[in-house]
């Protein structure tokens, strides 16, 4: 339970913190959705559905997290020639479907 | 007068920097003519005597579409660093266009070819932190702004403030009185114009909010006639099917007049423009008429980009001025009211027009004096 709480709660604090540039809080928000999310979808997959849980780390997880790390090491030593600050606009698309697809799986796998 | 000739490799991707490139490759070869020109360019950087590595017509787009570009602009890119290798101009000058020409500065850079940058991208405006490249990249920024020589030059990047180049341009620009007086109708008419952009992106977003707004200003306002510009004919389709498809599904009998590419004319003949918050800003307060500056974006566009904004104004007028002289609004959603209220205050109240006018003088006291491509082709010169 506390998973779920921790999982659906950080995903709006982050927006919220993110919207009005509260960046270092933002981030700590972030990585509990990850981390929430990600144990999520491990405990609900990992074991039956190992390729689908790959599958759905790859664009909701790897993606967008690379594309963050790059746009910060961007930000502190300015090393990439094109824009990275549409790395949080790839990031806010990609990330938060990890959310409904979890809830929805464990919807399905409750009731079927 | 040097006698060898010298090579300057110059880059300009869109339209209006192949306008402002073609202006300042006039006022290099005006204190000396020996140069020769080689880079990038459209038509008017040719005609200005540009031996074109490759033709730019075909490479300036935005976001999505970019992506389909890149095998071409890679290309471009081999062409350019080949042209450093084998020829080894004396000076590249980059205008605008960062996306690319960033990757040319670097390359540049590399190869110890000095770099000056004129018309900066507006990092004062949007992701600051990338004065890091630009102090690692280039050597002089020659800027247009007078508040963006003390952005660079507190970021450790050698700047100096030419003024605006567009001020040149309408200078030499002649103005077809009859047509303006033609529009005016003898001073009988209030006209409102609006201005929605230059790019289809930009026309698609704003235009429909601006045309929700003539019908209430024009209740509120009945001598009101709204004159609508298309500042290129390529847009004149897309501007016509929004107009078309705005008065049938209202069933409105509101003429608005589609006028195609006379952006002066139209402006001169306004008691107010309701306009993009872009660069028509400055050519509005250069003829010091109120106007109302907006920018029209998705709510997802608004809440991914809001952190990275740094600058409290989105009009450029209001950027100079570092206060509120004209209103403007970043819309996520069709706020067509709040364009209405501002329109008919600024028609009705002569104070508040007054208000308006007295800071556009202001601004373009700042900024609107002529001679930024001589002084830009000074700066250039003394690095070669």
């Amino acid at each position: 339970m506390t998973l779920i709480i921790l999982s659906v709660l950080s995903l709006p604090l982050t927006a919220t913190c993110y919207f009005y540039s509260k960046i270092k809080l933002s981030v700590v928000f972030a990585l509990i959705f990850y981390v929430s999310n990600i144990i999520f979808a491990h405990s609900l997959l990992y074991e039956n559905y190992t390729f689908f849980f790959y599958l759905l780390m790859a664009p909701c997880v790897v993606f967008p997290v690379s594309c963050l790390i790059a746009f910060a090491l961007d930000v502190k030593y300015g090393i990439f020639c094109i824009d990275t600050s549409f790395s949080s606009i790839i990031a806010w698309i990609f990330s938060p479907i990890l959310l409904p697809i979890n809830l929805i799986i464990l919807y399905l796998g409750h009731y079927y | 007068m040097d006698t060898i000739t010298k090579k300057i490799f110059i880059s300009a991707g869109e339209t209006s920097g192949d306008m402002h490139g073609s202006n300042l490759m006039r006022e290099i070869h005006k204190k000396n003519p020996s140069i020769t020109f080689y880079g990038l360019g459209r038509n008017k950087m040719a005609e200005a005597g540009l031996q074109c590595i490759r033709d730019m017509s075909s490479h300036s787009v935005m976001w999505l579409q970019a992506l389909k570009k890149i095998p071409g602009l890679w290309n471009v890119f081999k062409n350019c660093t080949r042209f450093f290798d084998e020829e080894r101009p004396e000076l590249v000058i980059l205008i605008d266009y960062v996306g690319f020409n960033l990757y040319l500065a670097k390359a540049a850079k590399k190869r110890n070819i000095p770099v000056m940058y004129y018309i900066s991208p507006q990092l004062w405006a949007h992701g600051s932190w990338r004065i890091k490249k630009i102090k690692k990249f280039v050597d002089r920024m020659v800027v247009i702004y007078p508040f963006e020589e003390a952005f660079y030059t507190n970021g450790g990047v050698s700047a100096k403030y030419v003024g605006h180049p567009l001020f040149d341009e309408l200078n030499a620009r002649d103005i077809d009185e009859a047509l303006v007086e033609k529009m005016k109708d003898g001073e009988n008419k209030t006209i409102v114009s609006l201005l929605p952009g230059s790019r289809k992106q930009e026309i698609r977003k704003l235009l429909p909010i601006l045309l929700e707004a003539t019908n209430a200003i024009h209740e509120k306002v009945p001598s009101a006639t709204f004159l609508l510009s298309c500042s290129n004919t390529r847009n004149l389709e897309l501007i016509e099917s929004i107009t078309k498809r705005f008065t049938s599904a209202n069933n409105k009998r509101l003429s608005i007049e589609i006028i195609t590419e006379k952006v002066s004319e139209i402006i001169k003949a306004s008691s107010l423009c309701i306009c993009n918050s872009g660069t028509v800003t400055l050519e509005i307060a250069n003829y010091q008429i109120p106007m109302i500056a907006c920018y029209r974006v998705s709510p997802f566009e608004y809440f991914a980009s809001k952190p990275h904004i740094d600058t409290p104004y989105i009009c450029l007028v209001n950027a100079i001025a570092a206060k509120e002289v004209v209103h403007e609004k970043i819309m996520y959603r069709d706020d067509y009211k709040w364009l209405v209220s501002h329109a008919t205050e600024l028609l009705l109240n002569e104070e508040k027009r007054e208000v308006c006018i007295a800071g556009l003088k202001e601004v373009t006291s700042l900024i609107g004096a002529p001679g930024a491509s001589e002084k830009a082709a000074e700066e250039a010169l003394s690095m070669i």
